[in-house]
């Protein structure tokens, strides 16, 4: 589980206190043994110095495992781009005047302009004939007409 | 142990206290840079230690 930013401050600051008394009882101790000459105090200092180790193994350990789990990130560069504020969409829904068929006829229907762009050659062609096509039958139905 | 390492080893103590609060300082500010580089001191001094006491 990770901890707060500021227990593992804490939880640091201790072991690291912890670390540095062990160290100068360590040294302490060494320096009772360089003064001490009977045999039974040495071994007696030196079993304190050894268990002192072990301890001081132990606190070198939470203190890496504290470190290891600290990271500090770099902040993100400020981004200069402005983001262009886009129009809120209308929500017909909450409108109370219901859709008509018609209205979204006339929203869909294309403008004759962008028609007009999207004829080809081929459908000019197709257009020319049908409308002398139309013509000729305009034609023959007057002389029918005519006849009677 | 002899004196010379007794004194070495209460110098690297107070080193690790003063690690500690420039390691702090790096945490609070939020300076990666300066937070590894603390780091790596106090693991560094952690090594002498033993390498000290055998």
């Amino acid at each position: 589980m990770m901890k707060e930013k500021n227990e593992y401050l804490t939880d640091l600051r201790e072991l690291i206190q912890k670390e540095a008394k062990i160290i100068r009882a360590i040294a302490s101790a060494g320096n009772g043994l360089v003064q001490s000459k009977a045999r039974e105090e040495k071994n007696m200092i030196n079993s304190q110095i050894e268990s002192m180790k072990t301890l001081l193994k132990r606190t070198t350990e939470e203190i890496s495992s504290i470190l290891d789990d600290m990271s500090v990130m770099k902040p993100l560069p400020i981004s200069k781009v402005n983001i262009q504020k886009t129009k809120p969409q209308k929500d017909y829904s909450s409108q109370n005047s219901t859709l008509k068929v018609g209205d979204m006829y006339e929203r869909s229907k294309p403008k004759k302009s962008e028609l007009k762009k999207e004829i080809t050659d081929l459908e000019k062609d197709i257009l020319k004939r049908l409308k002398k096509k139309e013509k000729k039958e305009k034609i023959v139905r007057k002389k029918n007409q005519v006849d009677t | 142990m002899n004196p010379e390492n007794i004194d070495f080893l209460n110098q690297l103590a107070n080193s690790l206290e003063k690690a500690q609060e420039s390691l702090e300082e790096a945490y609070r500010r939020g300076d990666p840079t300066y937070f590894s580089k603390v780091k790596r001191f106090i693991l560094q001094i952690q090594d002498k230690v033993f390498e000290v006491i055998g």
